[in-house]
């Protein structure tokens, strides 16, 4: 009997040995045999890196309005999780996002395990509830939320600000200047393409941060180990007033149009204008406009599509960038350059009866103006006045105080590149470009603008600027201030003179008074801005393009006459009359600036009276 | 010794019969003691006292014992009972709770517009408490994967699974699982997406997120499930906003929610067997199931 007891005993104790043998027997193949495997499975299940993107610097106006912002994007990833890309998961991903599945599978093929990898940015409603409903049975399908650029202007800023997108750089002068600033530029990333937003890209775009993270089976995050927070990238304050800016692209919207539908058949059409609006005091840039324009929040899915072959080259910005015959509104130069060289007082009076001969040509004037001295003659814009006047002082004096007044030189520019630096009329121009001596004809016609003066919209508007403030040229800008994530000032804008022009304070008041008398009755400026309260100074100029083809119609004008507050330039390719297209423009600018003024003046006024009344 | 054996017999019988002779002649129907007699009485009577006192407490004593036996037995009777009605009290609560449940779920159920199957909660593994839970009833009683899982007082979770008798149900405090909802109270009503907390420290709350940063939504606000969703029936009660926050330097909105469900208890649920409408539904079933009247 105890003999069995003690057998069965060993029984049990072998089986049990048995059990423990079986089992170590176990942990030794999965601990040493299939260690890497094992080992190299569960670390890349758990722990994982995912890059946690800054968001870019936001944009202000002067009022501290959002211009440029962030907004809430969805995108949609896939991410392998350890046993490659089920096609059941690409399948419902090919329907619910409308890719081709080979699409996909091309993004996807050979992308490293556990990193997302995105498949479609900025999702609408419906595709997030989609996928929100129906993750749970795709694992490694994620929808997460994203900075995408908001540009709350839209059009109305485009060449301004820019856009961005991950197409590689390839300006050299862009990457050098990138460099400089220390900044490490990685083509993989998304960009500024344009404006501000190239321009500032080293400031504007932040230090991404990084997340370790544990992933669950579904690619979800479990715990996050270890965290470097991105840094928010700078803000750019402007010196931009984007109640003008609107005005400004809503005025030269609406003329334009309207232009185009009063065109002719056979005629040229305007498809397109600037205008440039400077603080005449510092150089700041108040507005900058070219119509037509692109949305940057379109760029760069609709550049091709929308924007590439679209008339009036969207694309492009030409206020800085585009150079023109400046036509009449050159006439202030050939004023001063007369007064400053002596060869005409201001009560010096030149006769016209609507055609002259001289230096052996014919020149015509648009009307018959009679005896005219300089005031008139401006007020008027006598062709026949400023022909006499421009061969008085001569082509080297008028070239001179072109530049001196900023034309034909960069404008200095810094806060969005590219600006042309135009031409000046000039015997060394013709020489160097066609090899061929001067006529004093050709003077004639330099002295009303023409020839081969081309300037852009941009330096027209410092040229203004310069009348206005007594001659001197401040270095035009943009960004005012740019602030950092914790509020810091990383940097500040001062105005900054770029040159002094070298004329006499009564000379320049001559010619201030003369555009002045644009605006009242009997000059070219009279009508388009008649209803303005507002005293303005100014100078219209229809600019020749070439026989049979509709004229540029120009308008340079400031206000208020005594204390200026704006110098405006303003153009409308084939626009006909400056005074019939650009000055209209010019008008509805500062209808809507100094009105904007009274309104408010008036509503405090009323709200006093308001107040007396109930007591 | 004075008195002999024999002797002291004799003496001690003489004075029994005197005393008996005493006793009788006394003891007759009188009304007052005679002189001799209140003297005795007097010289005695606290020695008496004494004695009958003794005596009682002593027969009390052993009357006692005698008795234990029986109070025992009575004790345990009446243990008995009392826990027998306890008993009883229980489950007439629990019978008079799940009265109301069902009168809840009946209320609720014929208000509703859509189709609902009412199921029992069979399973739950502890394990994954706030992940799953399995209910019986299966495809043999029309349950398909996908369908919403409410109860009177909200949403509960997605069937994920089903067999012929039973079926998975992902509650709403699966991370898992994220459905589409919205404030009920915002004029404006903004899209959030609900989903389970993966931290696994508050299983009880929920994560709203991915809201736009001007949503207006405050603690106290209703979320309800959104009318855009295939899943759920719009305006289904999800529960209640106790904090709000934003993330990545305020790009979005984040809610936790409290759910309306209490999901440490869950016993009877329904499944909507019912398509989801594509029009946004008028009524507003979560607000009649929080107005149910708690009891009679």
């Amino acid at each position: 009997m105890q003999k069995n007891v003690l057998a069965r005993f060993k029984l049990l104790l072998i089986m049990v040995m048995a059990c423990f043998i079986l089992l170590a027997g176990r942990l030794a193949h999965l601990q040493v045999l299939e260690h890497d495997h094992y080992r190299d499975r569960a670390d890349h299940n758990r722990i994982t890196r995912f890059p946690d993107p800054a968001p870019r610097g936001k944009m202000y106006d002067r009022e501290g309005e959002v211009l440029v912002t962030n907004r809430p994007g969805f995108v949609v990833s896939v991410m392998d999780m350890g046993d490659g890309f089920d096609p059941e998961t690409v399948s419902f991903l090919s329907d619910t996002l409308e890719m081709d599945e080979e699409e996909i599978w091309e993004r996807i093929r050979g992308q490293s395990r556990f990193m997302p990898v995105k498949l479609q940015e900025d999702v609408s409603d419906e595709v997030r509830v989609k996928i929100a409903e129906q993750q749970w049975k795709y694992s490694g399908v994620s929808i997460d939320a994203q900075y995408v650029r908001d540009y709350k202007y839209r059009e109305t800023g485009g060449h301004l600000f820019g856009y961005i997108s991950g197409g590689i750089i390839e300006n050299q002068a862009v990457l050098d200047r990138w460099e400089e600033m220390g900044y490490d530029y990685d083509n993989r990333h998304v960009v500024g393409q344009d404006g501000l937003e190239i321009n500032w890209e080293p400031f504007l775009r932040g230090k991404e941060g990084e997340q370790l993270v544990e992933i669950n089976r579904m690619g979800q995050k479990v715990a996050e180990l270890d965290h470097r927070k991105p840094e928010p990238g700078h803000d750019l304050h402007l010196t931009l007033d984007a109640g003008l800016q609107e005005a400004a692209y809503q005025a030269l919207e609406e003329k334009i149009e309207k232009l185009q539908e009063e065109a002719d058949e056979d005629e040229e059409k305007p498809w397109q204008g600037s205008v440039v609006i400077l603080d005449p005091n510092s150089g700041a840039v108040l507005a900058m406009v070219k119509y037509p324009a692109y949305d940057p929040n379109l760029m760069p899915e609709k550049y091709m599509e929308k924007y590439f072959n679209a008339p009036g080259s969207p694309l492009y910005f030409d206020a800085i960038k585009q150079t023109y015959p400046i036509g009449s509104t050159y006439k202030p130069v050939t004023g001063i350059t007369a007064l400053e060289e002596g060869a005409i007082s201001d009560s010096t009076t030149f006769h016209c009866a609507g055609a002259m001969e001289r230096a052996g040509i014919t020149k015509r004037c648009l009307g018959v103006h009679g005896h005219s001295n300089i005031y008139r003659a401006m007020a008027v814009s006598c062709n026949i006045f400023f022909y006499n006047t421009g061969l008085e002082a001569g082509i080297d004096a008028l070239s001179h105080y072109t530049q001196e007044f900023g034309l034909g030189k960069y404008t200095g520019m810094n806060d969005i590149r590219g600006e042309k630096r135009g031409t000046v009329a000039s015997r060394e121009y013709k020489e160097r470009r066609f090899g061929e001596r001067w006529y004093p004809s050709e003077t004639m016609d330099a002295a009303i603008g023409q020839t081969f003066h081309e300037f852009t919209p941009l330096q027209m508007a410092v040229y203004v600027s310069m009348i206005a403030n007594g001659g001197v040229h401040y270095r035009p800008y943009l960004v005012q201030e740019i602030i950092d994530g914790d509020g810091g000032t990383v940097m500040e804008a001062e105005k900054e003179v770029m040159h002094q022009a070298g004329v006499s304070e009564e000379n320049l008041e001559i010619i201030q008074e003369s555009m002045n008398l644009v605006t009242e009755p009997g000059g070219t400026g009279y009508y388009p801005l008649h209803e303005l309260e507002v005293e303005v100074a100014a100078k219209t100029g229809t600019a020749q393009v070439g026989r049979g083809i509709t004229p540029h119609g120009l308008f340079v004008s400031y206000a208020p006459y005594e204390e200026p507050e704006l110098a405006v330039a303003a153009i409308i390719e084939h626009g006909s009359y400056g005074s019939t297209s650009a000055a209209p423009v010019v008008n509805d600018i500062f209808e809507y600036y100094f009105s904007e003024d009274e309104q408010n003046g008036e509503e405090g006024e009323s709200s006093e009276e308001g107040e007396e009344q109930d007591d | 010794m004075f008195f002999s054996k024999k002797k002291n017999k004799w003496i001690l019988a003489a004075v029994v019969i005197i005393l008996l002779l005493v006793i009788a002649y006394t003891g007759e129907k009188r009304e007052r003691l005679t002189f001799p007699e209140e003297i005795v009485m007097y010289l005695v009577a606290p020695a008496q006292d004494l004695f009958t006192s003794l005596g009682q407490n002593i027969q009390t004593f052993f009357a006692s014992i005698s008795q234990y036996r029986e109070i025992k037995e009575e004790n345990e009777r009446l243990r008995q009972k009392v826990s027998r009605v306890q008993e009883e009290m229980v489950d007439m609560e629990e019978i008079r709770q799940e009265n109301r449940r069902f009168r809840d779920m009946l209320d609720f159920k014929e208000k509703q517009e859509m189709e609902l199957l009412a199921a029992g909660v069979v399973a739950r593994d502890p394990t994954r408490w706030f992940d799953t839970l399995t209910l019986n009833r299966g495809y043999r009683h029309g349950v398909e994967v996908e369908m919403a899982v409410i109860t009177h007082r909200g949403v509960v979770g997605m069937v994920s699974s089903v067999s012929a008798n039973s079926s998975q149900v992902l509650l709403v405090t699966n991370p898992r699982l994220r459905i589409s909802a919205m404030s009920q109270d915002s004029r404006d009503p903004v899209l959030g997406f609900v989903e389970g907390r993966t931290d696994q420290r508050e299983h009880l709350r929920v994560k709203m997120d991915h809201m736009p940063p001007e949503a207006e939504i405050k603690p106290g606000d209703v979320i309800v499930t959104s009318n855009i969703g295939t899943i759920f029936p719009g305006g289904i009660y999800v529960g209640e906003v106790r904090e709000v926050d934003v993330d990545m330097f305020g790009l979005v909105k984040y809610a936790t929610i409290e759910p309306s469900v209490n999901f440490n208890r869950l016993e009877e649920v329904f499944i909507v067997t019912s398509p989801v409408q594509e029009e946004p539904r008028q009524e507003e079933h979560s607000a009649d199931g929080e107005d149910v009247p708690e009891e009679s």
